[in-house]
C-alpha cells in the first residue's frame, strides 16, 4: 500500500481523493465526507479531551504559592516556593511542568481554577460520568447514554462516519465521546479496532469478501431485507474505517519524540490521525490508567505526581510540536479534566484524599492564554474540609462549544451557562 | 343449571387450553395423553371418569339449553330472506335435537346394559378362579393320598376322588356361567359401539344445525361475536367427536380387559380339566375371547388415530372462536419454519433438535413450547442473599461508619447481581423451557428496572423470579404483582408516593409503558388520580418486602376513567385491565417482540381479542401467534436483528453446548455488544432492531463470538461432532450443514464456494484420536468463525 504522506488536511482532500479512489471499495460515505470538505474554519476544528485519571491534586499542579494558608495546610506536600513556575502573583505551575510553562509564555495555555459543579461525589466512576456527560445521573456503558462531545458530533456531523469520535488508549468506549447517532470508536491500539477472528491474510481477505455489499442482491434485498442491508453497510463502513485507521497509524512517521508510555503513544497515534487527515472532530485519551491509581495519590504523592506530571509535560510538548510540523496545531484544542480534586489538608501517609474542585488546562493556539477563574479560598472550606467550587465546569464547556466549535452550548448541554473567557 | 355450568367450564377448558396447566398443577389431570388432553381436561373438569354416557348427555342438554337462550334473543327486524333461512335452520335444529334425544336414550340404556354385563362377567371370572383353585387343591390332595401307604388308603382315596368330582362339578357350573355371561358382555359391548356411533352422529348433526342457525344469524347481522360463535360451535363439534373417540377407546379397553381375563381363566381351567369335552369347550371359548380382545385392541388403535387426526382440526376452529389470527395450514410446515419457531420462541437449537420439533407437526410443536410447564424446570445454583443491613440503619450511621456500610452493601450487591446475571444466562443456555426464559427477558425489557438505581441484587432476583413465574401466565396477575414489586417500587419512587404528596412516576409508567401506551385512552387527570390510588404502596424498611403503609395511603375518592370510588392501587390496576387499549397494547408489543415491527392494526386486534377473551391468559394468545400465518410469513422469517443475548445464547444452543465452565465469559460477551441484563437503558427498555448495530459494535459482535468459538477453556464448540451427526462426507456437505445449523437461508453460491475452498478437502474418514480430532476441530472452527462473522449471521 502506498504510504500516505500528506502534510495538511487540505492536501488530503485534494490528493487523498486519489488514494480513496484506488478501487479498494471504500464506502461512499468516506468519499462523500472527504468531498464535502469543511464549510468554514470551525468545521475543521478538533477537540482533544484528556482525562487525568484518579483526581489530581490541584494545589500541587497549580500551587497558590503566595497564599500563606497553603503552607499551613501542606506541611509535607508543599511545592517549595522557589521551585514554583510562576504564572502570576498568586499561582504557578508544578516544577515538573516547564514545557507547559512555555505554552503559557507563548500564549498557548489557559488555566481555569476551581472548577466543579454544585454538589459533589467522591466516587471515581460517578465523578467521571458527571464530567463526561456534563449532567448528573447518566450512566456510562448504557444504551442511550451520551457524553457532551458525543452530543456535539451528533449535532455537528450529519454523515455516519464511525471515525468522527475516537478514543485512544482505553479498551472501553468512554462516555465522553459517545453520541446517539455516533457511538464512536475506542481502542487501546488501532490494531484492536478490526476483525480479530482470523488474522491470516487469506482469512482477512475472505472476511472482507463475505462482508461486502453484493450488487446483485442489493436491489432484491432493499425491499425485503432492509435490516440485513443496513448491517452489511455498517460492516463495510467499519472495515473501511478500520483499514484507514490502521494505515494512518502504522505508516505514521514523525521526527518528534514522544514518551514511551501508553499516554505518550496514544497521543502520538492521535497526532498521526490528525496529521493524516482523518475526519475525526473529537478525540479522547487518558493519562494514568497504565500507572496504578494514576493521580489517585493517597500516599507517596510527591514522587508519583512528579512522574505523572513529567509524562504530561513531555507528551503535550511533543504533541503540539508534532501538530505544528504539519500546520495542524491551530485547529486543535486540548483540555484536561478529571473525576474530582483532592482534599486541602494532607493525610498522614504522604498523600491526599478525594476532594472537590480542580484546575483545568486548555492547550493550543486557540485559547485565550492566562489564568481564569479564581483560586478558591483556602480558609473558607466546606465542613468536610474541601475547597468550594468557584466555577461550574460546564461554563468552560460552553466556551469550547460556542467560541471554538461555534455551536450553541445550550443545545449540547441542555442548559445555558455563561462561558468563561478562555478561548481566543 | 348444573349441567350448563359444567358444560361451560368444559368449553372454556377446551378453548383456553392454558387451563391445562392449572389442572396439571392441582394434580387433577392424570397423565396427559398429548393428543387428547383437551378431552381429558373436559372429563376431569366434570369429574366423570367412568360414566362417559352421562357426560355426553348432560353436555348435549346444556347445548340445547344454550341454544334456546340464543334463539330467543334474535332481533325482530331480520330481513325476510334471512328470516326464512333462519326459520329453516331452526326447524332442522329442532329435528336434529329430537333425533339426538332418541339416540341418547338408546345409548344410555345400552351403556347400562354393558356396565351390568361387564360387572357380572367380572364376578364370574372371580368365581371361576376360586373354583379352579379348589379343583387344583383337590387334585393335590388326591395325589397325596394315592402316594400314601396306610391301611385306610382305599377309603381316603375314595373320599378324595369324590371331593375332586364335586369340585369339577362346581367348576363346570361356574364355567358354564362364565361363558354365557362373557358372551353377554361381548354382545353388550358391540351393541354399545353401535349406539355410540349413533349418538355421536346425532350430536354432530345437532351441532351442524346449531352452526347453521348461528350462520343464518351472522348473515343477518354481520356480527363478529356471532361469527366467532359459529367457530365455537364447530370447535365444540370437533371436540365432541374427539371425546367420542376417547369414550369409544374406554369402551374398547374395558372390552379387552374382560375378554382377555376370560380367555386367560378359561385357558387355565382347560389345563386343569380332565373331561375332554369340557377341555375342548374351554379351549375354544378361550380362543374366541382372545379374538374378541384382539378386536378390541384394534378399536383402541383406531381411536388413537382418530383422536390424533381430529385434534389437528380443532386448532384453527379454536383460533376462529377466539377471534385470533388465521393459522398456518399444517401442510405448510417445514424444517425452515420449525427452525424459525425454535429461534424466535426460544434461542434456537441444533439441526437435530429442529428436526425433532419439525417431526411433531406445527400444532404440537407450538403447544409443547408454549405449555412449557410440562417440561422439567431447570435447577441452577444461585444463592440469593438479602442485603447486609436495611437502608434506614445505614442512613442513621455517622460519616465513616456509613461510608463503610454503604461500601459493604454495594459490594455485596455487585456480587449478587453478577451471580444473578450468570445464572440467568445459564438458564437461557440449558433450559428445557426456552420460551419461559425468552418471555422472562421480554418482561424484563417491558417492566424495565435498572439495578444501578435499585441497588439491590436481591430485589432484582425477586423481580426476575416473578417474570419467570408469570412468563406465559396471566398478564393481569403480572400487572398486579408489579405494583407490589419492591424493585419496581424503588425504581419508580413509589416509596415516596404518599398521601398529600403524590409521586406520579409509577402511575404514569403503568399507563404509558406497561399497559396502555403513550396517550392511549387516558388523561393526565387519570394519572394523577392513579398516583393517589397507589399512595402508600411501599416496601418494608426491615425485610424489604411489599407492604401498604395505611397511614400514607390516600383513601379519598378518586375519579379514574370516569369512574369514582376510593380506589386502591390494586383497584386502579383492575380498572386499567378493563380498558380496551390494554389488551391491544400488550398484544402489539408481544407481536413486535416475536414477529416483526409495525404489524397492521387488524393483526393486533385479532391477537388482542384472544388475550381479552381468555381474560389476559397469555398462553392461548402465544399459541395463536406461533401458529399464525403472520409468524411464518417472509416478512418475519430471517428479518430480525439478533439482540446480543440472542446472538450469544444462540450460538451455544445451535451447537448444543450445554456445559460452560465460566458464565462470566458469556455475560461479558453480551455486555460488550451493548446489552447488560438488569441494566436496560431506561424505563422504556431495550429498543431492539438497528439500535444494536454500529461500526464499533460490529467488531464487538464479530470478535466476541469468534472468541467464544475458539476458546477451549470455558466452553467447547465441537464442530466435528456436529458434522458427524449430520453425516457430512465432503467439504461441500460440511459447509451446507454448518449453514443449515446457523443461518436462516442457504448461502449464496459465491459465498458458499469461497467457504468450501477455504475449508479444503476433508479426509475420507473423520479422525478418532483426540489429538487429530482437536486439530480437525481447529480447522473447522476457523471456517465457522468466518461464517458467523457475516451480516447474514446477525439476522434471525
Amino acid at each position: 500500500m502506498t504510504r500516505i504522506n500528506i502534510a495538511t488536511r487540505r492536501e488530503f482532500l485534494t490528493r487523498g481523493m486519489g488514494i480513496v479512489g484506488v478501487g479498494c471499495g471504500l464506502p461512499n460515505l468516506l468519499v462523500r465526507s472527504a468531498l464535502a470538505g469543511p464549510k468554514d474554519a470551525s468545521d475543521d476544528r478538533i477537540v482533544v479531551a484528556l482525562l487525568l485519571t484518579g483526581g489530581p491534586d490541584g494545589l500541587s499542579l497549580v500551587p497558590p504559592y503566595a497564599d500563606d494558608e497553603y503552607y499551613v495546610h501542606r506541611k509535607v506536600l508543599r511545592v517549595p516556593t522557589k521551585e514554583v513556575l510562576k504564572l502570576n502573583d498568586e499561582v504557578g505551575l508544578h516544577p515538573q511542568l516547564p514545557r507547559i510553562k512555555k505554552f503559557y509564555d507563548r500564549g498557548d495555555l489557559a488555566v481555569v481554577l476551581g472548577t466543579g459543579y454544585p454538589g459533589f461525589t467522591l466516587s471515581h466512576f460517578v465523578g467521571r460520568e458527571i464530567w463526561e456527560a456534563a449532567k448528573k445521573g447518566v450512566r456510562s456503558g448504557q444504551q442511550g447514554s451520551t457524553g457532551w462531545l458525543g452530543r456535539f458530533v451528533d449535532h455537528a456531523c450529519e454523515n455516519p462516519d464511525p471515525t468522527l469520535n475516537v478514543a485512544v488508549g482505553s479498551g472501553r468506549l468512554p462516555l465522553l465521546i459517545t453520541g446517539k447517532e455516533h457511538p464512536g470508536i475506542g481502542f487501546s491500539s488501532p490494531d484492536s479496532f478490526r476483525f480479530l477472528g482470523d488474522r491470516t491474510t487469506e482469512g482477512q481477505a475472505l472476511y472482507r469478501n463475505l462482508n461486502k455489499m453484493n450488487k446483485k442482491s442489493k436491489m432484491k434485498e432493499a425491499s425485503t431485507q432492509a435490516d440485513l442491508q443496513f448491517i452489511t453497510k455498517t460492516a463495510t463502513n467499519a472495515n473501511a474505517a478500520s483499514e484507514r485507521l490502521g494505515e494512518l497509524s502504522s505508516h505514521y512517521k514523525t521526527p518528534v519524540r514522544y514518551p514511551d508510555t501508553q499516554f505518550g503513544q496514544s497521543m502520538k497515534t492521535i497526532a498521526g490521525f490528525i496529521n493524516g487527515g482523518l475526519d475525526a472532530r473529537v478525540y479522547y485519551a487518558a493519562q494514568g490508567i497504565a500507572t496504578f491509581g494514576g493521580y489517585d495519590t493517597h500516599a507517596d504523592q510527591p514522587r508519583r505526581l512528579a512522574t505523572l506530571l513529567n509524562e504530561l509535560d513531555e507528551t503535550m510538548d511533543a504533541f503540539y510540536k508534532d501538530l505544528a510540523r504539519s500546520k495542524n496545531a491551530d485547529r486543535v484544542l486540548a483540555y484536561t479534566y478529571s473525576e474530582f480534586g483532592r482534599r486541602v489538608k494532607e493525610n498522614h501517609s504522604g498523600g491526599t484524599d478525594h476532594g472537590v474542585a480542580q484546575p483545568m488546562f486548555l492547550f493550543g493556539p486557540g485559547v485565550k492564554a492566562g489564568v481564569h477563574g479564581q483560586m478558591p479560598s483556602l480558609t473558607d472550606l466546606d465542613k468536610r474540609g474541601n475547597l468550594k467550587t468557584a466555577i461550574d465546569f460546564r461554563r468552560v464547556y460552553t466556551a469550547i462549544l460556542e467560541k471554538w466549535l461555534k455551536v450553541p452550548g445550550k443545545t449540547i448541554l441542555g442548559k445555558k451557562y455563561a462561558p468563561i473567557d478562555c478561548i481566543g | 343449571m348444573v349441567a350448563q355450568s359444567m358444560y361451560e367450564s368444559a368449553r372454556m377448558s377446551m378453548l383456553h387450553s392454558s387451563n391445562t396447566d392449572t389442572l396439571v398443577g392441582s394434580g387433577k389431570l392424570l397423565r396427559a395423553d398429548d393428543t387428547c388432553d383437551v378431552v381429558r381436561i373436559a372429563m376431569t373438569t366434570r369429574s366423570f371418569h367412568y360414566l362417559p354416557g352421562r357426560i355426553v348427555m348432560q353436555s348435549q342438554r346444556a347445548v340445547s339449553f344454550l341454544l334456546v337462550v340464543t334463539a330467543a334473543g334474535f332481533p325482530a327486524t331480520t330481513f325476510a330472506q334471512d328470516a326464512n333461512k333462519l326459520a329453516k335452520a331452526t326447524a332442522e335444529l329442532k329435528q336434529a335435537n329430537a333425533q339426538e334425544k332418541l339416540a341418547d336414550d338408546e345409548y344410555f340404556s345400552r351403556e347400562m346394559a354393558r356396565s351390568a354385563t361387564r360387572e357380572i362377567a367380572r364376578s364370574e371370572r372371580k368365581r371361576a378362579s376360586a373354583a379352579l383353585t379348589q379343583v387344583r387343591a383337590a387334585q393335590k390332595a388326591l395325589a397325596a393320598v394315592s402316594s400314601g401307604k396306610s391301611a385306610a388308603k382305599a377309603d381316603a382315596l375314595r373320599q378324595a376322588q369324590q371331593a375332586l368330582e364335586d369340585r369339577f362339578d362346581t367348576m363346570r357350573a361356574v364355567g358354564e356361567r362364565l361363558i354365557a355371561d362373557t358372551n353377554a358382555a361381548d354382545k353388550a359391548s358391540r351393541e354399545l359401539f353401535i349406539s355410540e356411533f349413533a349418538l355421536r352422529d346425532g350430536m354432530a348433526k345437532t351441532r351442524t344445525a346449531e352452526a347453521a342457525v348461528l350462520e343464518a344469524k351472522a348473515g343477518a347481522e354481520d356480527d363478529a361475536a356471532t361469527r366467532r360463535a359459529v367457530f365455537e360451535t364447530k370447535a365444540v363439534r370437533i371436540f365432541e367427536l374427539q371425546q367420542w373417540a376417547a369414550t369409544r377407546k374406554t369402551t374398547a379397553r374395558q372390552m379387552a380387559e374382560h375378554s382377555g381375563g376370560a380367555a386367560s381363566i378359561a385357558m387355565r381351567m382347560a389345563a386343569a380339566e380332565c373331561d375332554p369335552t369340557w377341555k375342548q369347550r374351554l379351549t375354544e371359548f378361550s380362543k374366541q375371547e382372545s379374538l374378541v380382545k384382539a378386536e378390541a385392541t384394534k378399536v383402541i388403535a383406531e381411536q388413537n388415530k382418530v383422536i390424533k387426526a381430529i385434534g389437528i382440526q380443532i386448532y384453527p376452529l379454536k383460533a376462529g372462536a377466539l377471534g385470533g389470527l388465521k393459522l398456518l395450514s399444517p401442510d405448510q410446515w417445514s424444517y425452515e419454519k420449525a427452525r424459525h419457531l425454535l429461534v424466535r420462541a426460544g434461542f434456537g437449537g441444533t439441526p437435530k433438535e429442529v428436526e425433532q420439533l419439525h417431526a411433531k407437526g406445527l400444532y404440537k410443536a407450538v403447544e409443547d413450547l408454549v405449555h412449557f410447564q410440562r417440561k422439567r424446570s431447570t435447577s441452577i445454583a444461585f444463592d440469593p442473599v438479602p442485603p447486609p443491613q436495611p437502608d434506614f440503619i445505614e442512613t442513621k450511621l455517622r460519616d465513616k461508619m456509613r461510608e463503610r456500610a454503604t461500601n459493604a452493601r454495594l459490594s455485596h450487591n455487585r456480587q449478587q447481581i453478577n451471580a444473578l446475571r450468570r445464572s440467568w444466562v445459564q438458564r437461557m443456555v440449558v433450559s428445557d423451557r426456552p420460551l419461559q426464559e425468552k418471555l422472562a427477558l421480554f418482561w424484563h425489557g417491558h417492566f424495565a428496572t435498572q439495578n444501578s438505581v435499585v441497588q439491590s441484587g436481591y430485589d432484582m432476583y425477586r423481580q426476575n423470579t416473578l417474570f419467570r413465574e408469570y412468563a406465559a401466565g396471566n398478564f393481569g396477575a403480572l400487572l398486579y404483582s408489579i405494583v407490589h414489586d419492591p424493585a419496581m417500587i424503588r425504581f419508580l419512587d413509589n416509596n415516596k408516593n404518599v398521601k398529600g404528596a403524590p409521586n406520579e412516576n409509577l402511575a404514569r409508567e403503568i399507563m404509558e409503558l406497561f399497559a396502555m401506551g403513550v396517550d392511549q385512552g387516558y388523561t393526565e387527570k387519570d394519572i394523577i388520580e392513579g398516583a393517589r390510588a397507589l399512595t402508600g404502596y411501599t416496601f418494608s424498611p426491615l425485610g424489604g418486602g411489599f407492604r401498604v403503609a395505611l397511614n400514607k395511603h390516600d383513601d379519598g375518592n378518586k375519579t379514574i376513567f370516569d369512574q369514582t370510588g376510593s380506589w386502591t392501587g390494586d383497584q386502579f390496576v383492575g380498572l386499567i385491565l378493563e380498558q380496551p387499549q390494554t389488551s391491544r397494547f400488550i398484544a402489539r408489543k408481544l407481536f413486535e417482540y416475536f414477529v416483526y415491527r409495525d404489524p397492521d392494526p387488524e393483526s393486533v386486534n385479532r391477537l388482542a381479542s384472544v388475550l381479552k377473551s381468555s381474560n389476559y391468559e397469555l398462553a392461548p394468545m402465544l399459541e395463536n401467534l406461533f401458529m399464525s400465518e403472520e409468524f411464518y410469513s417472509s416478512r418475519a422469517i430471517g428479518n430480525r436483528i439478533k439482540s446480543p443475548v440472542e446472538l450469544v445464547v444462540g450460538i451455544l444452543r445451535e451447537f448444543g453446548v450445554k456445559k460452560v465452565n465460566n458464565y462470566n465469559v458469556i455475560n461479558n460477551a453480551i455486555q460488550q455488544m451493548g446489552q447488560q441484563l438488569f441494566e436496560p437503558p431506561d424505563v422504556k427498555g431495550w429498543r431492539y432492531g438497528r439500535s444494536w448495530i454500529s461500526s464499533a459494535r460490529m467488531f464487538a459482535r464479530y470478535n466476541s463470538v469468534a472468541r467464544l468459538v475458539t476458546t477451549g477453556k470455558h466452553l467447547n464448540i465441537d464442530v466435528l461432532a456436529l458434522l458427524e451427526q449430520g453425516k457430512c462426507k465432503s467439504a461441500e456437505a460440511a459447509i451446507d450443514y454448518l449453514a443449515k445449523t446457523c443461518l436462516v437461508r442457504a448461502l449464496s453460491g459465491n459465498k458458499r464456494n469461497k467457504l468450501i475452498r477455504r475449508l479444503g478437502k476433508l479426509p475420507e474418514k473423520f479422525p478418532v484420536q483426540p489429538k487429530a480430532r482437536a486439530a480437525m476441530n481447529r480447522r473447522l472452527r476457523a471456517v465457522l468463525i468466518l461464517m458467523v462473522s457475516m451480516p447474514e449471521y446477525q439476522m434471525t
